[in-house]
């Protein structure tokens, strides 16, 4: 009795391995396969096990020797690929290769990166490769394979998206032929992304290898559990750390900042006692909130007019306005913030108006506050403002 | 004493390996031979039996002969292919003569400071 099954894996060596372990319990012995085809014929459940071994690194006459010396032990030996396609008068370049191995020509060793080798079970377990040194040496070439595949599909993919984009910015080509390539890339990007998954194992495997290397010739028992463990436990750990730094932050009155609209060359910043920003045009609002620790804040403004116009309001949580000036020209003054309530505004020296028009307004007084914001936001509003706003509130 | 031949320890595949040759032997006799003698502690791999067999031929550790077949093939029925045999050179010997000596050493000190019960003499 024989049955057939089409797949393909992208975890080429764990991922077959044990699927093909699985058929083997269920009793199917692998008696054939093509490039995503493979045909079991019936045995005896469990008669036979798998290994899969990687040879795209040797050259072709290498492994051929190589799978003549599996066999001469008494394993059954297939070639198997890795990668899919056809290849006629091809060849292909593998710099993670040793010597000779780096060029692979088809038919040659092209399909036949890896050998498929069957094991009667007798109740030892099926490793070929048994000592450390010579179990990092291999799947570090292993890995240098899998980081060419999936680099190389993610540059596919950028390649296609950066050249539909060009195109289409360009004019340079049909909407049609660039949405064609943007398409391409989603295909590329799936594959090195699939490809990643035997990547981390491949990595997470040299990684305890080399670590038990440094004492030991054999892998230990049990493998490294261990420090994967460590790893999330310490990546969880930096996360909560990163959180409650940005909510310290907050918390401790650096304020919540909230903008829309647009600044050209903005020059800036914004701290526990000041927010200044000086630009050639400022657009639309931005506000940020300063907590009230009890008592009196005076707040220091100093408004540049050079053209356009600029309002600033500053209000408590609680509703209350200490103050609210629109189409303010280059002045300065002082805004005295009580958190019992509100005070009136003190007026500063008006400076001299770049537009050469009327005097500075004077600001609004502030109503008398209903007794207690502990916080107050600033807001500042432009429409086609050009000069700098900067306000300090230090202790 | 100095050991000239170069190198120091070796690992303990390739002295197993190498002390399988002492009489000709070919990949399916070897890997008997090191589960046997070592009671099943070390059960080699024939990927890394492979690496090894060419990292000796290299070093002229020890040298191919023209094996004959089902020369101590024991119940293998699948067997087949190029059954080569090897042998240890004289300079195989050598170098495994001298980790006897080395392990020797090892073995002399660590029973003086664990000693024999685990009392320090």
């Amino acid at each position: 009795m024989t049955k057939r099954a089409y797949r393909y894996f992208f975890d080429f060596l764990d991922g077959q391995t044990e699927w093909l372990n699985q058929m083997a319990a269920q009793g199917w012995r692998l008696a054939k396969c093509g490039q995503l085809s493979y045909e079991f014929e019936s045995c005896a459940p469990g008669e036979y096990e798998y290994s899969v071994e990687f040879v795209a690194d040797r050259p072709f006459s290498d492994s051929k020797a190589y799978k003549g010396f599996l066999e001469s032990i008494g394993y059954k030996t297939f070639y198997k690929n890795l990668n899919v396609g056809v290849a006629a008068g091809k060849a292909k370049w593998r710099p993670w290769a040793r010597g000779a191995g780096q060029i692979a020509t088809a038919p040659g060793g092209y399909f036949k990166e890896l050998l498929i080798v069957e094991k009667k079970r007798d109740g030892k377990p099926f490793e070929l490769h048994s000592d450390l040194t010579d179990k990092l040496s291999l799947y570090k070439r292993i890995r240098g394979a899998c980081l060419w595949s999936t680099g190389g599909m993610f540059a596919l993919a950028a390649m296609c998206l950066s050249f539909a984009a060009w195109s289409l910015l360009n004019g340079a080509v049909a909407v049609a032929a660039a949405a064609l390539c943007a398409l391409a890339a989603a295909p590329c990007a799936l594959c090195g992304l699939f490809w990643l998954k035997p990547l981390r194992r491949i990595s997470a495997k040299i990684r305890a290898w080399e670590d038990e290397a440094k004492t030991n010739e054999y892998e230990p028992a049990n493998g490294g559990t261990r420090t994967k463990r460590a790893l999330v436990f310490a990546a969880v750990a930096a996360l909560l750390i990163l959180f409650g730094i940005a909510i310290f932050r907050i918390a401790a009155g650096g304020g919540v900042a909230y903008r829309s609209g647009s600044a050209l060359m903005f020059v800036g910043n914004s701290g526990s006692s000041h927010w200044n920003g000086s630009y050639r045009e400022l657009n639309g609002f931005r506000q940020r909130s300063v907590s009230l620790k009890g008592g009196t804040r005076v707040f220091a403004v100093e408004i540049v007019t050079d053209s356009g116009e600029i309002d600033l309001s500053i209000k408590g949580n609680d509703g209350t306005v200490y103050y609210s000036g629109s189409a303010i020209p280059t002045s300065a003054f002082s805004v005295v913030v009580d958190g019992a309530d509100g005070m009136d505004v003190v007026n500063g020296a008006n400076g001299a108006d770049g537009t050469g028009g009327a005097d500075g307004m004077d600001g609004a007084d502030g109503a008398n506050g209903a007794g207690g914001a502990d916080k107050v936001v600033l807001r500042i509003d432009a429409k086609s403002h050009s000069g700098s706003y900067k306000i300090n509130w230090g202790e | 004493m100095r050991d000239h031949i170069g190198g120091g320890a070796l690992t303990e595949t390739t002295f197993l390996v190498l002390l399988s040759m002492f009489s000709p032997n070919h990949g399916y006799g070897i890997m008997q031979f090191i589960e046997r003698e070592t009671g099943g502690r070390v059960l080699l791999g024939a990927g890394t039996l492979y690496g090894a067999i060419n990292a000796a031929l290299k070093k002229k550790w020890i040298e191919p002969i023209a094996g004959p077949i089902g020369s101590e093939a024991g119940g293998n029925k699948n067997a087949g292919g190029n059954k080569k045999e090897y042998v240890a050179t004289g300079l195989g010997r050598q170098v495994a003569e001298n980790e006897m000596k080395r392990i020797g050493q090892i073995s002399a000190i660590a029973a003086k400071i664990i000693g024999s019960g685990g009392e320090l003499q």
